[in-house]
């Protein structure tokens, strides 16, 4: 495993994400440092990636680049994250910074938390903004005064509760147990801050509880979470002392609290034993109160995350897959789950590389819950709703204003139309204009100048558009109330021709009717004995009259500009002239590879022929769907994953679904480019 | 300004033209660059196509206007290929800003 300094790390994951040369400037800003450690560090980087075939080029006026092909970037992204344990990520540190807050007695300045943390004090401010939410959900308030500093107000139960929240999210059950074994290496990052403290109280509540629980069955988990509940309680009742309040427990709870009472070294207030007796309690309901939520919630965020990184796709947008994750494994321990393996096994063939994926960034994140491979292919099937769900688009109509005769006006059009594909409409306005215009019909308004006080939501903004500036909008966009509804379904007007339409499934139902995967047999040899094999084979299912023609045809386009497909078992054969009858679509599977010329004009192996055949006059109807074939091959990896490897049943939904995408467009009234391939 | 269109063509309209139509769409789309592309059989070109584009063993032999600019392109489905293209659409696109 390569070893990688925290620095290198950074500056490779931010290069990672880009495609293009990036100005050492901007990357220094990125990553919060100065140009001259980007550039000392420049040639040893060389050096760090030369090994995974990868080269560091500086082009002189456009910045620094990695380069090199996909397959050595993805192996680098994952040796990078193999060793990623130690970097701290941002929401690392939002823990710590929690964290300290919970510590602090009394107020404390923002500046003296920087300082501690060794980072710049608005990171502080922003990563308080994260901080606030979790505080919130566990009825905590953050009371900030200026000057002073900030402070957390609440009831002590919930900052206790938070604090073994946060814990769990840095500590997983095997680093814990070898920690008890003696390995004081293993205490989170979190807990160095007041190191001798934590081992010695974690040691001590362990050593009290593990007896108790040698009659009962608890799981690890459970196990651990007692240990810091009481570990928390040893670290904090001096300064922190609980507050009772008036409630009854079941006399079981009573007894276990007696029970580990006697064991302890220190006494027990009456609120203290409290303390106990409701951690006791919420362990009998087994709950899955919120303190389990914010753990799963930041490590369904880091998968993820973790998965973007290995699969080379950014999921980080969806929202609806974070919360459908979240969801899945809140319920799991309540779910008696049946295990349709058949279920997994066609996940796995039908996206593997999403599987692998998704495997390994949760044994890295969830290394200490054993989650069944049916949870993983669940997951997989998260993630791959999410590649395949088209962009939603919601029609935004934003006005832009500026003052007359300066060049921002185009300036910020131009950036908004490339940050944000979702703005339908953009129109411009000079200051003095917009008094004849109806700022009603615009969503929001943007402006690169002051404006009065107007009704819509309005954004002053620099027309350079800065990496803030596009945040700031998204926010304004998200917050709209029309980011709540579904996108309008469009008015279905206009005559419909049904003689086309009847037509066009006619011809899709022949297609798939006439579907078919063969094996040709091991003892045809050359290309020229297998395409006459399959053009005899076509002869017999009428689609030709004369196997020579069709197989010389195929075998001159394939000397004429290669057919397999690059990086695939595959190469798609196809044929349309006179002497062809019907059109077709058709797979072959080889018994032995063959040798073929490729797109590429590169020699590739080739183990699954496709044959596409339309006659030379042909409708309008059936090139489409043969088009849409030919798209739908080449549409994404993953189906050109089934493509290669898809039985008859995989294929024929492919299909199914290619056509039908097809059909729908041919139900839609609307002008729309001819796009055969979708 | 009139709206540019690319026509892509090939010899049997299905598969060439398509699978290369696709990745160019795609990259045009990246690029923020609002143009049209159809396909269409190398023999059935409309007269006042201005761009072209297809395999290169079909576009060197056909008979082109002047006013016509023609790309020839060796790996239909790398994006690479279609860099020359992309250029000039963007030079195109600037001068009617």
């Amino acid at each position: 495993m390569t070893d990688f300094t925290a620095r290198e790390r950074e500056i490779l994951f931010y290069l990672l994400t880009k495609s293009e040369p990036v100005q050492i400037q901007e990357i220094a800003e990125a990553l919060e440092t100065s140009e001259r450690t980007i550039q000392r560090e420049r040639e040893r980087l060389g050096q760090t990636v030369a090994p995974f075939q990868l080269e560091m080029s500086y082009i002189r006026g456009r910045g620094l680049q990695l380069s090199g092909d996909e397959g050595h970037k993805r192996e680098l992204r994952e040796a990078l994250l193999l060793s990623h344990r130690q970097l701290p990520s941002a929401e690392d540190r939002q823990v710590e910074l929690a964290y300290r807050l919970l510590q602090e007695e009394g107020m404390i300045k923002l500046q003296a938390l920087a300082h501690a943390m060794y980072i710049a004090p608005s990171t502080i401010s922003q990563d308080l903004e994260q901080v606030d939410e979790w505080f919130c959900q566990y009825a905590l308030e953050l009371k900030r005064k200026k000057g002073l500093g900030a402070e957390v107000i609440g009831e002590e139960i919930d900052k206790r509760r938070l604090l073994v929240s946060l814990i769990f999210t840095q500590w997983d059950v095997l680093s814990f147990y070898r920690f008890l074994q003696g390995h004081v290496d293993q205490l989170p990052h979190l807990l160095q801050i007041h190191q001798r403290e934590w081992i010695e109280a974690i040691n001590q509540s362990y050593a009290v509880i593990v007896p108790l629980t040698k009659q009962q069955d608890i799981s690890d988990r459970l196990l651990m979470r007692a240990a810091l509940s009481l570990a928390v309680q040893a670290i904090r009742m001096d300064r922190f002392p609980m507050v009772y309040e008036l409630k009854a427990y079941p006399l079981e709870i009573l007894h276990h609290v007696d029970t580990l009472q006697q064991r302890l070294p220190y006494p027990l207030s009456i609120a203290e034993r409290q303390w106990i007796s409701e951690e006791l309690r919420n362990f009998q309901q087994d709950q899955l109160e919120t303190g389990e939520e914010l753990v799963i919630r930041l490590r369904v965020k880091r998968l993820i995350e973790q998965v973007s990184l290995l699969y080379g796709e950014a999921f980080m947008e969806d929202r609806a897959l974070e919360h459908g994750l979240v969801s899945h494994i809140m319920s799991y321990t309540k779910q008696n789950i049946v295990n349709p393996s058949y279920v997994i096994k066609q996940i796995e063939r039908e996206y593997p590389r999403l599987f692998d994926a998704v495997k390994q960034a949760a044994e890295f994140v969830f290394n200490d819950q054993t989650f069944a491979d049916y949870d993983l292919a669940f997951w997989v099937m998260h993630f791959g709703a999410v590649l395949s769900k088209p962009l939603p688009k919601i029609p935004y109509r934003v006005l832009v204003v500026c003052s007359a005769g300066l060049g921002s006006s185009k300036l910020l059009m131009n950036r908004l139309r490339q940050e944000f594909t979702e703005l339908e409409q953009v129109e411009s306005s000079s200051l003095f204009g917009i008094g004849r215009l109806q700022l009603k019909d615009y969503d929001f308004v943007l402006s690169t100048v002051p404006l009065p006080d107007i009704s819509q939501p309005h954004l002053l903004v620099n027309p350079l558009l800065p990496k803030e500036e596009v945040e700031r909008i998204r926010k304004l966009l998200v917050s709209l109330p029309k980011s709540f509804q579904a996108a309008p379904r469009q008015e279905s007007s206009g005559w419909l021709d049904l003689s086309r339409l009847e037509e066009l499934v006619k011809t899709a139902r022949q297609l798939s009717d006439a579907f078919s995967i063969e094996t040709i047999s091991a003892q045809t040899e050359g290309l020229e004995e297998i395409l006459l094999e399959i053009s005899n084979g076509l002869v017999d299912k009428n689609v030709t009259s004369s196997a020579v023609q069709l197989s010389t045809q195929l075998l001159r386009r394939h000397e004429m500009s290669g057919l397999g497909i690059p990086g695939t078992r595959l190469a798609l054969f196809h044929g349309r002239d006179d002497s062809i009858h019907r059109g077709g679509f058709f797979i072959y599977e080889l018994e032995q590879p063959i040798e073929l010329l490729g797109m590429d004009q590169a020699i590739q192996p080739v183990e699954r022929m496709l044959v596409l055949a339309a006659p030379e006059e042909a409708t309008d109807q059936l090139l489409q769907l043969l088009s849409s074939i030919s798209g739908a091959i080449i549409e994404n990896d993953l189906q050109t994953h089934q493509f290669e490897y898809g039985d008859i049943h995989q294929l024929r939904q492919i299909l199914n679904r290619t056509f039908r995408k097809v059909i729908e467009r041919e139900l839609q009234p609307v002008e729309q480019p001819l796009d055969f391939s979708l | 300004m009139d709206a540019i269109t690319i026509i892509f063509v090939c010899d049997s309209g299905l598969v060439s033209s398509v699978m290369g139509a696709k990745v160019l769409r795609n990259r045009l789309q990246k690029e923020q660059l609002h143009v049209t592309v159809e396909t269409c059989r190398a023999k059935e070109t409309p007269t006042e196509t201005r761009f072209l584009v297809g395999p290169r063993q079909i576009v060197s032999d056909l008979p082109i206007d002047s006013t016509c600019k023609v790309f020839a392109v060796d790996h239909l489905l790398a994006a690479a290929s279609y860099d020359d293209l992309i250029k000039t659409i963007r030079n195109e696109l600037m001068q009617c800003d």
